[in-house]
Parts: structure tokens; C-alpha cells; sequence
């Protein structure tokens, strides 16, 4: 079967308006009433890389993907919250072999009491 | 010949002196108000299966086999205890958050569907305590109804 030039043509115009209309996100979608302008910041520059559609570790992405976070049953995202806060505690996140590579992905100490505190008032405002 | 005699000598010695150091086990209590047993979150299905296959590690109720007296196998068990008990104490239900009782309840969820939990080197011990598949899924059932219940 010959393909014509003209649908071959088309169908490239189509593909490069595809990959325009989805470009690769590097911070949260905007939801300013879960995550607030600072907390994005902080996961944005610190957490996204991983934990988001485009991360490279499927361990990291079945834990937590922020975008969809929001989006899960209350419990769920209670429990994530949760997970978040525990991880913090432990001071496991980002993993140390991240760090060592990209030492301006180290969690700095204020960085991961905004974030814990965040997560531990959202938390409980689902709770309530 | 003689080095091997010397070498089983120097094991058994070895054997005996470790048993003057203390294990870490730590202690037991009894049961009380605080602990998931008294929750209404629980059933007794659940109760005993929680008691058959983690309380071992994850309460303050544990069952001590023989060889919790003997080192070093009792150093291993306190090792596993202690860090159950840190991770979660099911006789303490009472002192976490609601938000740590769900962050709990979904970790419980996903370690049974894993079958990382109970430990492979735990049932090689305790058969009893292997949790069949329809066990998985009524343990697995009961955290999504109690997680519910506690966003009621």
C-alpha cells in the first residue's frame, strides 16, 4: 500500500502539535488551596524530580506522586500525608545517593519542618 | 586434628561467655486500654489475627520462644522486636494521632498484600503465623474499613 505524501505530512504537523501541547512538567500544577506558594517551592526544587509522572524511579513513583496526591480518597491522602511526615522525620528524604550527586537536593532543616508541618496540618484539617 | 579440636574448644567458649551479655529483649506488659484489642476499629477474627501473626514483634504482648534465652539467636529477636515495636506498637494504638493510625493502617495494607509481613525468617519459625491469601484479604479489608471509620 503507498501512503500518501499529504497524510504523512499531516500526521507529522499532528505529532509535533502533540508534543507541544504536553510539555514536560518540572513543578506541581498549581493548587494553591493544597499546596501553598512556599511548600511548592520546596518540593518543586527538592521532590518533584522524583516523585512525578516524568520521575525515573518507579519505587519513588509508586510511594508519591504529587500531582496526584490531591486527587486520592481522603484516607489515602491522609495516610500519604502521613508518610511524608514520617519520611521527614527520619531524615530519608531525598535519598542519600540523590544527594551525594546533586549536593542542591539536600533537604535543608527549615525546608523539612515547613514541609512536615504542612503535611501534619493538612492532615488533620481532612480529619477533621 | 588438634587445630580443630582447638577451634570447636574456643567456639563452645566463645557460646558461653556471649550468654552473660544481656539480650535487649525488651519487656512485656499487660494488656491494656490502650491497646487495638479494645479499639471498636477491631473484630475478633481480626484481633486473633493480628495477635497470631504480628503481635509478635508489634505489641507488647510477644510470646517468648526457648531460644530468647540463648545468645546469639536472642540478640536477633531483640533486634526485631524493638524495631517492630519503634515502627508500630499495636499496644499502644491509642497514643498515635488519627492522622499516624491511617498512615499505619495503609502501611499494614501494603507490607501484608507485599507479603513482606510477617518476616520470611519469622514463619520459617511460626507456620502459624503465615497469612493464607484469604487472610491477606480480610487483613486487608478491615485497614479500608477502619481507615473509613476514622475519617468518620
Amino acid at each position: 500500500m503507498k501512503t500518501s505524501p499529504f497524510i504523512v505530512i499531516v500526521l507529522i504537523i499532528a505529532g509535533i502539535f502533540l508534543i507541544q501541547g504536553s510539555p514536560v512538567r518540572k513543578d506541581i500544577q498549581n493548587n494553591l488551596s493544597f499546596f501553598p506558594s512556599e511548600v511548592k517551592k520546596v518540593i518543586d526544587k527538592k521532590c518533584y524530580g522524583c516523585h512525578s509522572a516524568q520521575g525515573k524511579s518507579p519505587v519513588a513513583k509508586g510511594a508519591l506522586i504529587w500531582d496526584s496526591l490531591p486527587n486520592l480518597k481522603k484516607s489515602r491522602i491522609v495516610a500519604k500525608l502521613d508518610n511524608i511526615v514520617r519520611v521527614l522525620q527520619k531524615n530519608t528524604m531525598p535519598p542519600e545517593g540523590v544527594v551525594k550527586k546533586n549536593p542542591e537536593m539536600k533537604l535543608l532543616p527549615d525546608e523539612s519542618r515547613l514541609l512536615q508541618s504542612w503535611a501534619a496540618s493538612k492532615a488533620d484539617s481532612l480529619l477533621r | 586434628m588438634k587445630i580443630l579440636k582447638i577451634i570447636v574448644l574456643a567456639g563452645f567458649v566463645l557460646l558461653i561467655i556471649i550468654q552473660f551479655f544481656p539480650s535487649g529483649i525488651p519487656g512485656n506488659k499487660p494488656e491494656d486500654e490502650k491497646s487495638i484489642v479494645k479499639s471498636d476499629l477491631v473484630t475478633g477474627p481480626v484481633v486473633e489475627q493480628l495477635k497470631k501473626s504480628c503481635f509478635d514483634c508489634h505489641s507488647d504482648q510477644v510470646r517468648l520462644p526457648w531460644y530468647s534465652k540463648v545468645a546469639p539467636a536472642s540478640w536477633l529477636l531483640a533486634d526485631h522486636i524493638n524495631e517492630g515495636r519503634e515502627n508500630l506498637n499495636f499496644s499502644n494504638w491509642e497514643d498515635y494521632s488519627k492522622r499516624e493510625k491511617t498512615g499505619l493502617l495503609q502501611r499494614i495494607k501494603d507490607e501484608v498484600e507485599s507479603g513482606n509481613m510477617p518476616l520470611k525468617s519469622y514463619l520459617l519459625i511460626h507456620a502459624d503465623a503465615r497469612l493464607r491469601t484469604e487472610d491477606i484479604l480480610s487483613l486487608s479489608k478491615w485497614t479500608e474499613e477502619a481507615a473509613a471509620k476514622i475519617m468518620e
